[in-house]
């Protein structure tokens, strides 16, 4: 037996780098733009997208939607008429706790691309692994509730340095919980300078307008996630 | 199910932070497409200080993914790459995350250029997630059943915030 080194030097996610440049090269043929969106399980993906497509008016907007298991949050979405295709992680992929390319791959034929110009992907709720999978997307975007902590950007430093927009949901909590804005803000700094940041509550509607207009209006088209701001 | 499989954890699936699991499985992946069949003896990472990485995790689930694969039983030695960013205005060069302390300054990170205050950087070294090598078990390397066509295949940079 003759033992031998072999150079590889290969990215361990490189793999699914190529399946995540060929997703992209899809939705750019179909000219729909595709915002990945994670966040924690619980900090209001589903709900906020709720509120902005309830008044999507002319625009023509599609959801991915990534979950364990079940169509829970698939279901809800269906009910403001926008295509939703659910994908589960669960039965054919052992239940990962992210979306990887493949899956999104896997999905893009149920998807009507010739009918949207802009793809939700809604990640499964997790802070770590949906930061190492790209799946891709032009725009990696995260909500953080306010209810997970002012320490989370510095806990997550993957994650929210790989997102250029932090929707800081639930803030209508703000009076019951120990988070301070403004500490949040100074770690997130800490860790992506330049994220944007918009302050909204889904339950109330603060913040909405502006969440909405990012999501679908004019700004909505937006530079790609490759491209430094 | 034969072996130890709850002791070593989920063979697959979710969990708080494990997702070790899930890179454990592609760095798996990338030994077996480089490996051509043979047996595989060692694996050798590295790991940029900026990943959500932790090593330590990483071995105990490549163990668990490489069951039923060539890399069974297989060594995984991994480096720790340092964090070294620089800065796109001013060229300074600085570490966002000094070496861990297991408190809660291992938390105290700055992206900020310490210089100028820029925003915007590059990153030198800590993005990465390599498999820099593998060893295999060769029974015979006169007859030329070398390891994979991916061998020596040009290596791409992991993906990571680097540019933007």
């Amino acid at each position: 037996m003759h033992r031998t080194t072999v150079k590889v030097a290969d990215g361990a996610l490189d793999a699914n780098q190529t399946i995540a440049e060929a997703n992209r090269a899809d939705f750019d043929r179909a000219s729909v733009s595709v915002v990945n969106l994670m966040s924690a399980p619980g900090a209001g993906k589903t709900r906020l997208l709720e509120r902005a497509l309830e008044r999507a008016e002319g625009n023509r907007v599609g959801v991915l939607e990534g979950d364990v298991r079940g169509s829970l949050d698939a279901d809800r979405l269906s009910l403001l008429h926008v295509p939703v295709v659910q994908i589960n992680t669960d039965p054919a992929f052992g239940g990962e706790c992210h979306l990887d390319a493949n899956m999104v791959r896997s999905a893009i034929p149920d998807l009507p691309l010739d009918e949207i110009d802009l793809l939700v992907i809604e990640n499964v709720g997790n802070l770590v692994c949906p930061a190492e999978f790209r799946v891709g997307e032009h725009r990696r975007w995260m909500i953080s509730s306010v209810a997970e902590g002012e320490d989370k950007p510095l806990k997550y430093p993957l994650m929210f340095r790989s997102c250029e927009l932090v929707v800081v949901n639930k803030i209508d909590l703000l009076p019951h919980v120990d988070f301070s804005v403004e500490r949040f803000l100074a770690n997130l700094e800490r860790v992506n300078p330049e994220a944007e940041t918009i302050l909204t509550s889904a339950r109330t509607g603060e913040g909405i307008d502006a969440w909405r207009e990012r999501l679908l209006g004019p700004a909505a088209a937006g530079r790609p996630a490759g491209a430094s701001a | 199910m034969a072996g130890p499989e709850t002791a070593a954890g989920p063979r697959r699936g979710p969990g708080p932070d494990v997702h070790e699991l899930s890179i454990a499985n592609e760095i798996v992946a990338v030994a077996e497409r480089t490996a051509g069949g043979l047996p595989v003896a060692v694996v050798r990472v590295k790991v940029g200080r900026l990943r959500q990485v932790v090593p330590e995790y990483l071995d105990f689930y490549f163990e668990a993914a490489a069951r039923g694969t060539v890399c069974e039983g297989a060594a995984m030695e991994w480096e720790r790459l340092p964090s070294l960013l620089r800065c796109d205005q001013c060229a300074t060069e600085w570490d966002p995350a000094p070496a861990p302390a297991r408190t809660e300054d291992e938390l105290l990170v700055d992206f900020r250029c310490p210089g100028c205050r820029s925003g915007l950087h590059s990153v030198v070294s800590g993005d990465e997630l390599l498999v820099e090598s593998i060893d295999v078990e060769d029974p015979d390397p006169q007859q030329g059943r070398g390891p994979g066509p991916e061998a020596g295949r040009k290596a791409s940079p992991a993906p990571g915030k680097g540019g933007g």
